[in-house]
């Protein structure tokens, strides 16, 4: 093979020599430098640690991360639920409020209501008897948003007397207190916004006491009146009528009456 | 020296063939030797060691054009192997794996003391031996002999950097021209490039010197 090409690849191949070369290559690593290199060697695998964990590079680590994370995620999950706080209002405890709102009055209660009503400023009717029924009150009140709504919840029994019964002719309140606001419709628009004179809140207060059992209650006062007349009592029924009537002045003027 | 049985080629040509001899039987065992040293067997590093010690030596002497440095370097190399044990991989010839650490070493050595030109010039000693000797200075052989090694020493000193590099790796460590491009990261095209006019460059230099002579 001629020319610098085959020249070339003879040289590559090794087959031939392209130049003269030194027949001898005295250049060999000394002594000592075989005798570092291979101390060197035999001491870094005597001295060689033995790993404390024979898989991946990556495995350990990647153990140890998931591990916090998992440890991590337990402890913020018990923390949360401790914080959280307990239900104070169940749909179930709700329930139970609006089916037995009423509860009989006290005395002591009774004897409360005007120091809501000096308080000043234009009360409804539903707050002189606060007292009474804090539940009632609840759902009578102007600040309720769901009047309509506490109107379909079926009144409470009428409660049972805890004062005498109001002689006939004694003088009745001028002011309107507050129906049952558990009532029908009708009775739910009883809920009169007027506001009370003091004078008249205390006498409605006083008498609330003495006030017959029907009168409580709008259904059964009227239950009452319609019983008189069927007993032939026209004139104490009405009586009775113009009595509710005064009390009830939306009744008074409602379409259906 | 203790615990290395290797023997060594007493020529160029015969370590070419030895190492071509080598490389047939052994690449696949010294890569075996290697993963046996990351396990503890010294005996396996000496065999390894004995095998490749007078071409890497020679590589970095040629390379650096330094004993001490080369000193050095050598033992730097080696000191890498050791520490890389446990990452080894038998993917690659062990002499590849060897030759890149030599040649990183010595760029990083060339770095380190900003001393590396991209076209080395030959030192003053180097130049007169390039330079024809007297006549009265060669009697016998020996003499002669003493000169062609000397002026292959100069000549090869006067290559350009990359090009030694790359004659230095074919001829000391026997590696292919692709895996001589894998070492010095350049392509294989380059690499042969490199090589070829090294040697174009070695001939006209030695054959001017014994035309002379």
């Amino acid at each position: 093979m001629t020319g610098p090409d085959g020249e070339f690849d003879d040289f590559l191949s090794r087959r031939k020599p392209v130049f003269r070369r030194p027949e001898e290559d005295p250049l060999e690593p000394p002594a000592e430098l075989d005798r570092i290199v291979l101390r060197r060697a035999r001491e870094a695998i005597e001295t060689q640690p033995e790993p404390a964990y024979h898989g991946t590079r990556w495995g350990m680590p990647v153990a140890l991360a998931a591990t916090l994370l998992v440890v991590f995620s337990v402890f913020l999950h018990l923390g949360v639920q401790r914080n959280e706080p307990a239900a104070q209002v169940t749909v179930q405890s709700v329930s139970q409020q609006l089916d037995y709102p009423a509860a009989a009055p006290s005395p002591e209660n009774a004897a409360e209501p005007p120091q809501a009503a000096d308080a000043g400023g234009p009360k409804v009717a539903a707050d002189l008897d606060q007292s009474r029924s804090g539940t009632r009150d609840r759902l009578g009140s102007p600040g309720y948003a769901g009047e309509a709504e506490a109107s379909r919840y079926s009144p409470p029994p009428p409660p049972p007397p805890v004062v005498a019964a109001r002689a006939p002719g004694e003088a009745a309140p001028s002011a309107a207190t507050e129906p049952a606001a558990g009532d029908s419709a009708s009775q739910s628009r009883s809920v009169v916004m007027s506001a009370p004179t003091p004078a008249e809140a205390d006498r409605a207060v006083a008498s609330a006491s003495s006030t017959p059992i029907w009168r409580r209650d709008a259904r059964t006062w009227l239950a009452e009146i319609d019983r008189l007349r069927a007993e032939g009592k026209a004139a104490e029924a009405d009586a009775e009528m113009t009595e509710y009537k005064r009390q009830h002045r939306a009744y008074a003027g409602s379409p259906d009456r | 020296m203790e615990g290395v049985t290797a023997s060594e080629p007493s020529t160029r040509f015969a370590s070419a063939r030895r190492a071509r001899k080598v490389d047939d039987v052994s690449d696949d065992e010294d890569a075996q030797l290697m993963l046996a040293y990351a396990r503890g067997e010294m005996r396996a590093f000496e065999t390894l060691y004995a095998r490749h010690r007078g071409a890497l030596y020679r590589y970095l002497v040629r390379q650096a054009r330094d004993t001490d440095t080369a000193h050095d370097l050598f033992q730097e190399v080696w000191s890498r192997v050791i520490v890389n044990r446990a990452r080894y991989q038998a993917r690659a010839k062990f002499r590849t794996f060897l030759f890149t650490l030599a040649h990183n070493c010595f760029i990083d050595h060339c770095r380190r003391v900003k001393a590396r030109p991209v076209a080395m010039g030959v030192d003053d000693a180097d130049a007169a031996d390039l330079l024809p000797a007297d006549e009265e200075t060669l009697p016998d052989v020996e003499i002669e002999r003493d000169e062609v090694s000397r002026r292959y020493r100069a000549a090869l000193a006067g290559l350009p950097a990359e090009q030694r590099d790359v004659y230095l790796l074919h001829e000391e460590s026997d590696l292919s021209l692709d895996e001589i491009a894998r070492v010095t990261g350049v392509g294989t095209e380059t690499a042969k490039s490199r090589l070829r006019y090294a040697v174009g460059k070695l001939k006209a230099a030695l054959t001017v010197a014994e035309d002379v002579t």
